[in-house]
Parts: structure tokens; C-alpha cells; sequence
């Protein structure tokens, strides 16, 4: 991937590579076990600065660049993509008060979220309400400053831990973005435990029974949540999914290249044979092609351009399914090996099953992209009903 | 009192404004040809993931920052409206450089 950086870009990676890695490689595999981060790691993380990371230097943040940021996603992905989760609900919340929170509460919270003094999460999914959250049906109501928020919002990933939510909530004049503290009065935190992957990001089920909210904790202004704040808190998070995912593949691969070069099998290695090559070949390929994509959207996102939208959803899209199809031919091609937890290839496979399930399914995201890809290709003269006749329908 | 060139200079700056937004619009759907006050909210004819990539453009074409104190469905009901809001907002931006 360096050729697609700058040297400081790479230099940077390797950094952060190297003190996530020395620092957590061993550990990471009893997190799963255990069903839980280890609060020492998330106060390593928030002595590092990294709850910050995203979060402007006037905040008390490292304010780091899309690519850097991007970067230390990969690598904490290579590591484990549960820790990689806990930089990623707080970043969402982290990165709409930046963008949209008022000037008390970004004075008053980044300094906190910056520092890791608290912990954020996003409580968005309920049991009507996943892909299609207009169908929410927690609430914010009452007047001046006597509002409640009511409602049971599922699957909270590091819910069990987090000192701050933002919760999105029905209000009258259209959903909002609430922020919920924890020591809130009707607030109930029950772990969600079991999961498939992700088993130590802590998920949770927030259960608000008249949890009082003060009119400054609402986020934005009603009205813009759905088509403004809310695209703009999964983005950060389908950036750090998209880039986790591509370390989750760097480690895929580097276990399933191990194996193969070493272990024989009919008198030659299992990498001379082409079923093998096969396998490898399609996760290096694919490897290669997810990284071009994450650089493609961070060079977009610093730029400030408006394709960072579209481009963070494709490089999510592509990351996630070539994770998940290579995990499962990484596991395969290590054989019983790796079904072992300690080979690291097994709970990748596991992990990218729900990466592909949170901060948009692939079938979202088709319906996100498809109505854009496919009118920017049948160009302009779709609207006459002659699709493909745009630029490259021309002869000649 | 502003005078009369100014205005006029105004008022073709916002509508350059408005044929670029128009042509951002019908580049995003190609069946759409708003008038200058035609609902575009509103009316469902730009939806959520379009909202987000307008603010974006309107960003990065005009070098401005929207904040939660241009939240106001005014600003973007209309081309008119959303030219009003970008000259407003760049002249701010001007006064306070």
C-alpha cells in the first residue's frame, strides 16, 4: 500500500502498526474470550490520544488528517476489529459534534470525548429499525426543557462501557440526534452477549424509560437528522469499517500465507498447487484493490469533495464482502489450523460476517449507490429514455 | 444604501448560483428541472443521501462551511433560496477574513 501513500503517510502507519501491534497483538485473543475490552486498553487508548484522533487540535484532539485516521483503523483492524470498534462509536459521535454540534457542546464535550474521560456511543437500531430508521420508535417529547426520551434501541456496540449516547429519537419536528449520560435517571444498560463476531465490543441493549433531556443535549436542529447529521456519523463510520476491514484482510492473509508456504501435502508445498494460487492470488488481488479504494475516499474526504459520500460507501461495500469471501477461503485453505482461535484467521471469518452488517449491509448500500452509478453511466440523455447512449454510447 | 451596480451584480451572481446548483441537480437526476422557486425538498425531489452530497458541493464549489446555525429548511427549499444562502454565506466569510 505505500505506493498510494506519501512518505509521512507511511511513516505514520508504521508507527501506528508498531504501537498497536507490540502492544496488543497477544492480548487481543482473550478479549473475544472473555466477551470484553479490558479497561486498561481503552485507557491505553485514551493516553495515546487515539479517542481523539479524530477530533480537531482546538478540542484537545490529534486532529489527524482522513488518511491518518484511516490508517490507524487498518492497523487497529489487524489487531482486533473489537478495539477497532471502540475508536469507531466514539469517533461517530466525536465527528457529528465537530460538524454539528453547537458551540457549547462542542466546547463542553470534544475537550472530554478527546481525552477519553468519556466514552461515546451510537444508539441508532431497534427491533423495527435497522437498515430503514425512519421506522424508529424511540421518541423525544414535552416541552421547553421538560423532554423525555422513551424507546429500546438494540445492539449498541460498546453500550456496556460508554458514558455518553447519542440516541436517534422521533421528535415533532422530525428525528434528532439526542445526547443520552449515562448516569441518566431511567436509563437501563443490559449486556447483549453471544454474538457471532465483534464478541468483545460490549454490545448493548439501552433501554430509556422518561430519561429527562435538557433542550441544549439535542444535536442539530430537528428536521435535518435523517438527511444531513445522520449521513454524516455513519460516513466516519463506514470510513473506519471500510479501513478496518482492509487490516482484517492484511492479517487474513498474512496467517493464510504462513500456512501455505509451510505445510506439505502430496509431495509439494500447498502453495505450488493451483487450487491454492488460486485462493491467494484472489485475496492478494482483492487486498490491493480494497486499500486503492480507502485511499481513493480519504484523498476525497480531505479534499473536501463531494463524491467522499459515494466513494466511502463503495470502498465499504467492496472492503467488507472481499473480507468476508477471503476470510472464509483463508480458514479453508489453513485447514484445521484455522479453526484454531490462536491462528487469527477464525475470528476474522467471524468478524467479517458482521462487518457486513453494521454501518450499512451491502444491500443498503446497493440501494444508496445504484440509482447514482447507474444514471452517471447511461449519462445525460437517460431522461429521453435512451439509457446508453450517454459518452461511450457514441460511434465513431 | 447599496448601489444600484452592486445590486445588480448581486443579483447575476445568484444566478450563476442557481445554474450551477440546477446543473448539480440534473447531473444527480436527470428528470429534474426545478424553477427557481420550486420546492426541492419539500416535494421528495431530492432525497436524504442527495441532501448530504449537495451540502458537499455547495462546500467545495463555493469554499463555505455550513454549521448547525444554517440548519433552517429555508436556506434549502428552493435554487433561490439555496443562491441566497451561499452569497450570504460568502459574504460573512469575506467579512470576517
Amino acid at each position: 500500500m505505500e505506493n498510494l501513500l506519501t512518505e509521512a503517510e507511511a511513516g505514520h502507519h508504521r508507527e501506528v502498526l508498531s504501537s498497536v501491534g507490540a502492544t496488543w497483538a497477544a492480548d487481543s485473543r482473550t478479549w473475544e474470550r472473555d466477551e470484553r475490552l479490558p479497561e486498561e486498553v481503552v485507557a491505553w487508548c485514551s493516553a495515546e490520544g487515539l479517542l481523539g484522533a479524530m477530533i480537531p487540535r482546538e478540542y484537545g484532539g490529534l486532529g489527524w488528517s482522513a488518511v491518518e485516521l484511516g490508517l490507524l483503523y487498518e492497523a487497529l483492524g489487524r489487531v482486533s476489529a473489537s478495539l477497532a470498534s471502540l475508536v469507531n462509536v466514539h469517533g461517530m459521535v466525536a465527528q457529528t459534534l465537530v460538524r454539528w454540534g453547537s458551540g457549547r457542546q462542542r466546547e463542553e464535550l470534544l475537550p472530554e470525548l478527546a481525552a477519553g474521560r468519556k466514552v461515546a456511543a451510537v444508539s441508532m437500531t431497534e427491533r423495527q429499525a435497522g437498515s430503514d430508521l425512519s421506522r424508529i420508535e424511540t421518541t423525544l417529547t414535552g416541552q421547553g426543557s421538560g423532554h423525555v426520551l422513551d424507546g429500546t434501541k438494540l445492539y449498541t456496540t460498546f453500550g456496556q462501557r460508554a458514558d455518553l449516547y447519542l440516541v436517534y429519537a422521533r421528535a415533532a419536528g422530525g428525528p434528532v440526534w439526542c445526547l443520552l449520560d449515562r448516569t441518566s435517571p431511567g436509563l437501563t444498560i443490559s449486556p447483549v452477549t453471544g454474538l457471532l463476531g465483534l464478541r468483545a465490543a460490549q454490545v448493548a441493549r439501552v433501554d430509556m424509560r422518561g430519561c429527562p433531556i435538557e433542550p441544549d443535549a439535542v444535536v442539530g436542529k430537528p428536521g435535518f437528522a435523517q438527511s444531513i447529521l445522520l449521513p454524516h456519523t455513519l460516513e466516519h463510520g463506514r470510513y473506519a469499517v471500510a479501513w478496518m476491514a482492509v487490516g482484517m484482510l492484511s492479517s487474513a492473509l498474512a496467517s493464510c500465507s504462513a500456512a501455505v508456504l509451510e505445510r506439505r501435502a502430496f509431495g509439494h508445498a500447498l502453495v505450488e498447487y493451483g487450487q491454492i494460487q488460486n485462493i491467494v492470488t484472489a485475496m492478494g488481488v482483492d487486498l490491493e484493490a480494497a486499500r486503492a479504494l480507502c485511499v481513493q475516499a480519504s484523498r476525497a474526504l480531505a479534499a473536501g469533495d463531494p463524491t467522499s459520500t459515494r466513494r466511502v460507501l463503495m470502498a465499504k461495500y467492496f472492503a467488507c464482502q472481499a473480507l468476508e469471501r477471503h476470510a472464509a477461503q483463508a480458514v479453508q485453505a489453513m485447514g484445521a489450523r484455522g479453526a484454531l482461535e490462536d491462528e487469527g484467521a477464525s475470528r476474522i471469518y467471524r468478524d467479517a460476517k458482521v462487518l457486513n452488517i453494521i454501518e450499512g449491509t451491502p444491500q443498503l448500500l446497493e440501494r444508496l449507490l445504484t440509482p447514482q452509478i447507474a444514471r452517471e453511466a447511461a449519462g445525460p440523455s437517460w431522461d429521453d429514455g435512451l439509457p446508453g447512449t450517454g459518452s461511450h454510447g457514441r460511434k465513431g | 444604501m447599496r448601489k444600484r451596480k452592486d445590486i445588480e451584480m448581486s443579483e447575476l451572481a445568484q444566478g450563476a448560483v442557481q445554474q450551477v446548483v440546477a446543473a448539480f441537480l440534473n447531473k444527480h437526476d436527470a428528470g429534474l428541472h426545478p424553477a427557481p422557486d420550486d420546492e426541492l425538498f419539500a416535494s421528495g425531489a431530492v432525497n436524504s443521501l442527495f441532501a448530504i452530497e449537495l451540502v458537499g458541493f455547495l462546500e467545495f464549489r463555493y469554499g463555505i462551511k455550513f454549521t448547525v446555525d444554517d440548519l433552517d429548511l429555508n436556506n434549502f427549499a428552493s435554487l433561490r433560496r439555496i443562491a441566497e444562502t451561499v452569497r450570504a454565506k460568502q459574504a460573512a466569510s469575506a467579512g470576517a477574513a
